[in-house]
């Protein structure tokens, strides 16, 4: 396990290199072709060209290969990751360090998806658990409609809804009778900096629900199955307790999916969290990344895509660690 | 907000448009995340609370003291504050720093604050006089080297500021630019003793205590701040009525708090402190504002109907200063006929598009000069009323245009869209021409525009002014090295840069009225754009807070506001 957990981390490097790259070429051809995104600061203003000149030298965009379209510039590329192996990821177009940006937005983010996958887990497995164990009755019949629903109504309409239902009719309801700081941060419009984790209940609830829909489901249908199954049978046949047959025997076999699932959402909600990010107006990653793609603050682009990778890349390796942990079958070397 | 925004510091081009018009420079608003339909909807059925009552009766006195709260979009940089070119931060800068003087956006008259007199016998030799007594934060005094200390890192070529080109005519300033400049400082710009300073221009310019004005461009800079500007960016150093009382909570909130040896009582703020809350998207904090935690909102245009009907005693609906046009390639044959110009003026109805397509939020352009502004006309234009008739005569008349198609050229990601298509529609109906959208992001439409030949139909542009001077709608975007991407040329361009720089040269503001006022003719005779509207800025306030007023080019006047409960 652990040669095989070392061999993977290795991968990671040629993943990461080809990602920046990829990131560097496209950002170029960005420039190259579309125009230097410096004028547009000064939207309608035609600014003198000594400014712009200056500005453009500031934010390290005077390469003279940014005006040849198609050329990759290897040598900026080059300078580039020498710049982030000694940590020096570039300024922004407020001439703000890049690392400010990121070390301010991560750790939102972060509470942001660890409440969303603890609510999407807990909540989706349970409602899957007793759907699959009242199959076809009233408790299973709710479990799947209201999965469907949050499966397809888009997240910005849950979003606003909740936002509008949660924050403002039941919330001015909650401000007018408590003085808890806490019920009125966990019942708030917006993010408040000074509850981090309260007023990120309800967005992490609206971030989760799509992927709760689906882990619902997909625990309700496998454990339909397993129930089924040659070796629950055998284990009812031996007089197992129904708690421990479902427990330990049919759920821990049907969770390789679902952990599946969650692992690979880790990375999505980090990304993802965009919408929920803006409508709630969460400081994050997402909004940092949709902020520099519209600008084409490179610096920004290249520092985060490349974490988020990571973050993929993590969450799917510990994906793969966990199999062997719930199917003893799977083994690595 | 001068230069509208959400995020960041660049200008996008994205929902601006909607709200103050067309320009894109400040006005950086990036989250347009929920469909405009939706969000319409969704204003619809979202009631207003504790908004139905008129503010109380009479008219009380501003009281001193209290709190309120603001919403914002992320400032863009405090230090220097000429890194600053957008609404969010100079409404900051103008409360966290005082400058030499301020203009009333009503009356249009100058307030001198730090300076005793700013006087020149020629428009070209300047003398200010300081007010003696003021002290930066630190207790630095804020003197003569403090503004010139400013203005050459502002100058400084290397230094990359935002608003270095305002001082393009001040002497010296050519050596100070390009890669190794030649010079450090401004040749032009001395402290003569502790209390003067003299500009010396490289030519007149009658305007200079209006640019002055602007408070990122004029206010002064701390020693202190410039030996460590990461720092001052993050806590300022100010002069101001108001100081920081905690870091810039990046993303999050601003809190200002009364500067408390601020030495001038008749400019001090009212309220004890002032808290920004930045929010990423309008919305937001419009719904904020509706759940009591906001007290003054720039809801999103798409907000402004439910707003209206929720709050019809709270709104403050003010000029912006903003001004939408379209300009015409004149270096294209099909444009070079001022019939054919004059007749695509009159073939758009404004007001109509207004009222149907943009919630009535402009009112239309008789000028290129905005309302707010000394100089401007209400009747100035002749051609920019809607006359169907004439308009399909004059075009006819002129042989209408070859192929009977135009290409109209505007950015897409500007939430332009609607009223574009509202005015094509129009030309399609009134004069029966066909016509093509060439849209594209803001960026590459900006390279399209650079090359003054790519372009080959009407193009959309907008106007924000950074100081309130009719010099400031004309000399940027038709003067020689201005926006001018339509290419204007020929005896009656020099005639308009005589104009201009006859009102330049003259000995005060108002002097130099007339000659402006004779060189916006020349661009609406021979109809250079087509004036389209200008903006309104919409803006509510709660019941604690009242005397919220707005200044096109400094935006909220906060230091005013007085706090009511």
């Amino acid at each position: 396990m652990g040669r095989y957990a070392v061999r993977r981390l290795l991968q990671f490097i040629p993943v990461l290199i080809g990602t920046l790259f990829l990131l560097h070429y496209l950002t170029t051809l960005s420039f190259q072709f579309n125009g230097n995104p410096v004028r547009a600061l000064f939207g309608d203003r035609q600014p003198p060209p000594e400014t712009i000149a200056a500005l453009t030298r500031a934010f390290g965009l005077d390469d003279p290969c940014l005006s040849q379209p198609g050329n990759p510039c290897v040598g900026m590329f080059v300078e580039r990751v020498g710049g982030y192996l000694r940590g020096d990821f570039g300024v922004d177009f407020n001439l703000q360090p890049v690392t400010d940006l990121i070390t301010r937005a991560a750790p939102v983010t972060l509470r942001l998806t660890l409440l969303a996958i603890v609510f999407e887990s807990v909540v989706g497995i349970l409602a899957g658990v007793i759907a699959g164990l009242r199959k076809e009755r009233f408790a299973d019949n709710l479990v799947r409609i209201s999965t469907v629903l949050v499966i397809s109504v888009p997240i910005f309409v849950v979003g606003v809804l909740t936002q509008i239902i949660f924050g403002l009719y039941i919330g001015n309801w909650v401000r007018d009778r408590t003085e808890s700081e806490t019920m009125e941060a966990i019942f708030s419009i917006s993010y408040q900096s000074d509850h981090p984790w309260a007023s990120l209940i309800i967005p992490s609830m609206v971030l989760g629900a799509t992927s709760l829909g689906i882990i619902a489901r997909m625990t309700r249908t496998e454990l339909i199955e397993s129930l089924r199954s040659d070796y629950v049978r055998t284990a009812r046949a031996k007089g197992l307790k129904p708690t421990r047959i479902v427990g330990i025997h049919a759920l821990r076999n049907c969770l390789i999916p679902v952990v599946t699932l969650i692992g690979i959402d880790i990375g999505g909600l980090m990304a993802g969290a965009l919408i929920t990010e803006g409508i709630f107006n969460i400081p994050g990653i997402g909004g940092l990344v949709f902020r520099s793609v519209r600008t084409g603050e490179t610096p920004i682009i290249m520092a985060v895509v490349p974490l988020l990778v990571l973050v993929y890349l993590i969450a799917s390796l510990l994906v793969d660690l966990l199999y062997a942990v719930l199917d003893p079958r799977i083994r690595y070397e | 907000m001068r230069h509208i925004s959400l995020l960041g510091i660049v200008v996008v081009a994205l929902t601006p448009m909607l709200n103050g018009g067309t320009l894109m420079r400040r006005t950086k608003k990036w989250l347009s995340l929920v469909p405009l339909t939706l969000a319409l909807v969704l204003a619809g059925c979202s009631g207003g609370d504790g908004g139905d009552e008129p503010p109380g009766g009479g008219e009380p006195d501003a009281q001193a003291g209290g709190a309120f709260s603001v919403s914002s979009s992320e400032p863009e940089a405090f230090a220097p504050t000429s890194n600053c070119y957008s609404s969010d931060c100079s409404q900051i800068i103008n409360l966290v720093w005082t400058g030499l003087l301020q203009v009333d956006p009503e009356t249009s008259e100058q307030q001198l604050q730090m300076a005793e007199s700013i006087e020149s016998e020629d428009g070209q030799h300047w003398t200010i006089k300081l007010k003696d007594g003021f002290t930066f934060n630190n207790g630095e005094p804020v003197d003569a080297a403090s503004f010139v200390r400013s203005w050459n890192y502002t100058a400084y070529g290397p230094n990359a500021t935002q608003l270095g080109f305002f001082l393009a005519n001040v002497e010296g300033y050519d050596d100070l630019q390009g890669e190794k400049p030649k010079a450090k400082e401004l040749s032009g710009l001395k402290a003569a003793d502790d209390l003067t300073i003299e500009i010396a221009l490289t030519k007149p310019f009658s305007q200079l205590p209006l640019v002055l004005s602007y408070a990122p461009l004029g206010a002064p800079m701390a020693q202190a701040c410039l030996d460590d500007l990461k720092a001052c960016n993050e806590q300022p150093i100010g002069n101001g009525p108001y100081e920081f009382s905690e870091p810039w909570q990046h993303n999050e909130t601003i809190t200002l708090a009364k500067y408390a040896d601020y030495a001038d009582q008749d400019t001090a703020g009212l309220a004890d402190e002032i808290t920004f809350k930045i929010y990423a998207d309008l919305k937001t904090a419009y719904r904020d504002f509706q759940a009591g935690s906001l007290d003054i909102v720039t809801p999103d245009p798409s907000q402004t109907p439910q707003a209206r009907t929720a709050y019809p005693d709270q709104i403050l609906e003010v000029d912006s200063g903003s001004y939408a046009y379209f300009g015409f390639p004149l270096y294209e044959e099909a444009f070079s006929d001022v019939r054919i110009r004059q007749a695509l003026s009159m073939a758009i109805d404004r007001q109509a598009i207004i009222d149907r397509v943009l919630d009535g939020r402009f009112i239309p352009a008789l000028d290129v000069i905005s309302p707010f502004v000394p100089g401007s006309r209400e009747d100035a234009c002749d051609t920019c009323s809607y006359d169907p008739e004439a308009a399909k005569a004059l075009f006819d008349e002129a042989g209408g245009i070859p192929g009977n198609k135009i290409n109209i050229w505007f950015n897409n990601d500007g939430g332009h869209e609607d009223w574009v298509q509202a005015m094509a529609q129009g030309w399609k109906n009134d004069l029966g021409l066909d016509y093509e959208f060439k849209s594209q992001p803001f960026t590459p439409y900006l390279a399209a525009l650079d090359t003054r030949s790519t372009v080959d139909g009407p193009y959309r542009l907008g106007w924000l002014p950074d100081y309130p001077s009719p010099q400031n709608y004309l000399d940027p975007l038709y003067g020689a090295g201005s926006t001018n991407y339509g290419d204007w040329k020929g005896p009656e361009h020099d005639q308009f840069l005589e104009l201009v720089a006859e009102g330049d040269a003259a000995a005060t503001v108002e002097e130099g009225l007339p000659a402006y006022q004779a060189a916006a003719d020349v661009v609406l005779d021979n109809q250079i754009v087509i004036p389209l509207w200008f903006g309104k800025t919409f803006i509510v306030t709660s019941e604690n807070v009242e005397n919220v007023e707005y200044s096109p080019t400094n935006q909220l006047l906060l230091a005013e506001v007085g706090v009511t409960s």
